[in-house]
């Protein structure tokens, strides 16, 4: 074959039968073949399917998919091996649908320019394209039945930190209010005796240490409805400058004077629910605090910021109070769970350890407590929070694709 | 006339060929065609949106692809892309994350967008859920319906600009 070649001119110098099938082929828009000149002007054209091609016009006039081709097709060489391929193209315009075109160029070896060999694509089977279809439409279904089942997770996981909450509900109403309970009825037998033996100063004893026990019973049932509300709350994700949190709770946390708080390492800017944060670190400050066996101590905050390609910030809050020993580690986050013992006029409702596991795995974080009473004091309570939460972002409980919610 | 090659990718059955073809023909089929290849549209941006005559010619690839695109002749001397995903199916906006690093990483520099199609089968007020690696790029999404019609030639028309000013 050479170009520039007249239009439908194969009939020179080739054996006959393999001329006629090359026609029959061409007029049943097979195949069809153009010449175009070094600057990929349209010279000649053979066959039906190049009707598209005007002679004189730029070959990506009548084949628009070629535009941006025409560097990497003026580039080829002479070499037989030389071709440039872009198969499975079709054209469609609201004029006219193209059939779906395999288009080859290869260098002219003949004369200055290129030949195009536009093949048409044999169309695939009403049956081919219908399992295809199906095929596709399974793995969209399959799809959705992952992300179904991924919630289906994620909604077991909640029912199980619910039920694992009713049960300790169960054990807080079942024990713990009964002893301050327990405890009213007796001082009640108390001042009825005291009464009855004409002792007002005892009846008057007995009245203050009733009323000391309903405060506490008061502050009992205040701190586990506040825990109970964990975890039903919205809360906004916004960007939290950590840094200036702590500076900020520090800054007005009573604190007894011979205490002292260090904020330590490196605390980043977080993309998450503050009120949680702050309670979090609140609590475990006051729990440091209050449960130090010295009139002195000193409690550091040490930030570790995620390195990259993690997703998770960790701190620590680290005291050198007395410790905790490795059999109350899990005790101390249970509900109304004190280690010193509760007194009658003590503050502490016995939640704040809860409260803050409570509050960290809703948003998805950890914590663990270190500490070793019989080799050294102190204790660190380590936590993982997520660098970044947001209403959708998928994953444990409230990280998940529903509304964040605290 | 100046004529830019964009690309339509997504992940299979997010509705590529159906924003084209409501763009381009003002068609919506219900029925889900695959579309094996690749099918070529062209689109004249109006002279109301752009001075510069200019046409787009959109290049509407087969989802089953992936990121093998990109390693593809058919992405050779695109000027853009429009990466789109269905906001039904959140997968497929993760995807949409993917395709966009592996669009800048092979093409640096040139435009990209992102459509999020299909909100008509979305709630009244319902957002479709953005990952957020992809909504920190907020400003690129356009969120559409091709059976409705809603933003669909405002979403090429936003890229076209995009492409021209960045040509100039």
């Amino acid at each position: 074959m050479s170009g520039p070649k007249p239009d439908a001119d194969l009939t020179t110098s080739q054996p006959a039968p393999l001329l006629s099938v090359a026609h029959q082929i061409a007029e049943r828009g097979v195949y069809g073949l153009a010449w175009l000149d070094p600057d990929l002007n349209v010279t000649s054209r053979f066959g039906p399917i190049t009707e598209a091609l005007s002679i004189g016009d730029p070959i990506s006039t009548g084949l628009p998919m070629l535009i941006g081709y025409e560097t990497e097709i003026k580039e080829l060489t002479a070499r037989e091996t030389s071709v440039f391929n872009l198969p499975s193209v079709k054209l469609i315009t609201p004029e006219r649908e193209e059939p779906r075109l395999n288009l080859t160029v290869f260098p002219d070896r003949d004369s200055p320019g290129y030949i195009l060999l536009i093949g048409r694509v044999l169309t695939a089977s009403d049956s081919d394209v219908e399992l295809t279809k199906q095929m596709r439409a399974r793995l969209i279904a399959e799809e959705e039945v992952a992300r179904k089942s991924r919630e289906l997770a994620v909604a077991n996981a909640e029912l199980e930190l619910a039920n694992r909450d009713l049960e300790d509900y169960a054990a807080v109403i079942s024990h713990d209010l009964k002893s301050p309970l327990r405890a009213m009825r007796y001082i009640a037998d108390d001042i009825e005796h005291a009464l009855k033996t004409d002792a007002p100063n005892e009846a008057r004893k007995a009245l203050a240490t009733l009323k000391g026990q309903s405060r506490r019973m008061s502050s009992m049932l205040g701190a586990l409805l506040d825990y109970a509300s964990v975890g039903r709350k919205s809360d906004m994700v916004e960007q939290v400058d950590t840094k200036a949190l702590l500076t900020r709770i520090v800054g007005t946390m009573p604190v007894p004077v011979d205490f002292r708080i260090s904020i330590d390492g490196d605390w980043p800017i977080l993309s998450t629910v503050l009120a949680p944060l702050d309670i979090v670190i609140r609590n475990l400050i006051d729990n440091a605090i209050k449960h130090h066996d010295r009139p002195s101590g000193h409690i550091v905050l040490m930030g570790t910021p995620a390195a990259a390609g993690q997703s998770t910030f960790v701190f620590s809050v680290l005291d050198d109070g007395p410790g905790i020993s490795h059999n109350h580690h899990e005790a101390v986050f249970l509900p109304f769970r004190t280690l010193s013992g509760a007194t009658e006029d003590d503050a502490s409702s016995g939640m704040g350890l809860a409260f803050v596991r409570r509050t960290i795995e809703t948003v998805g974080g950890t914590i663990n407590v270190i500490s070793d009473p019989a080799k050294t004091r102190g204790t660190k309570f380590e936590i993982t929070w997520p660098c970044e939460l947001t209403r959708d972002s998928s994953g444990p409980p409230s990280r998940t694709n529903h509304p964040m919610t605290l | 006339m100046s004529a830019r090659k964009v690309m339509l990718l997504g992940e299979i059955g997010v509705g590529k060929s159906s924003l084209v073809r409501r763009l381009t023909l003002n068609q919506f089929d219900v029925d889900y065609k695959p579309t094996l290849g690749v099918n070529i549209y062209t689109y004249d941006v109006p002279e109301s949106v752009l001075e510069q005559p200019t046409t787009l010619i959109i290049w509407d690839t087969d989802g089953n692809m992936r990121q093998s695109i990109f390693r593809h002749v058919y992405m050779r001397e695109a000027s853009a892309a429009l990466i789109i995903g269905d906001a039904t199916r959140p997968g497929t906006l993760d995807v949409m994350d993917e395709l966009g690093e592996g669009f800048r990483e092979t093409f640096p520099g040139r435009k990209h967008g992102f459509i999020i199609n299909k909100s008509d089968l979305l709630a009244p007020g319902e957002d479709p859920p953005i990952p957020p690696a992809l909504n920190a790029r907020a400003d690129d999404i356009t969120i559409t319906s091709a059976k409705t019609g809603y933003n669909v030639e405002e979403a090429f028309q936003r890229l076209a600009i995009a492409i021209l000013r960045r040509d100039q």
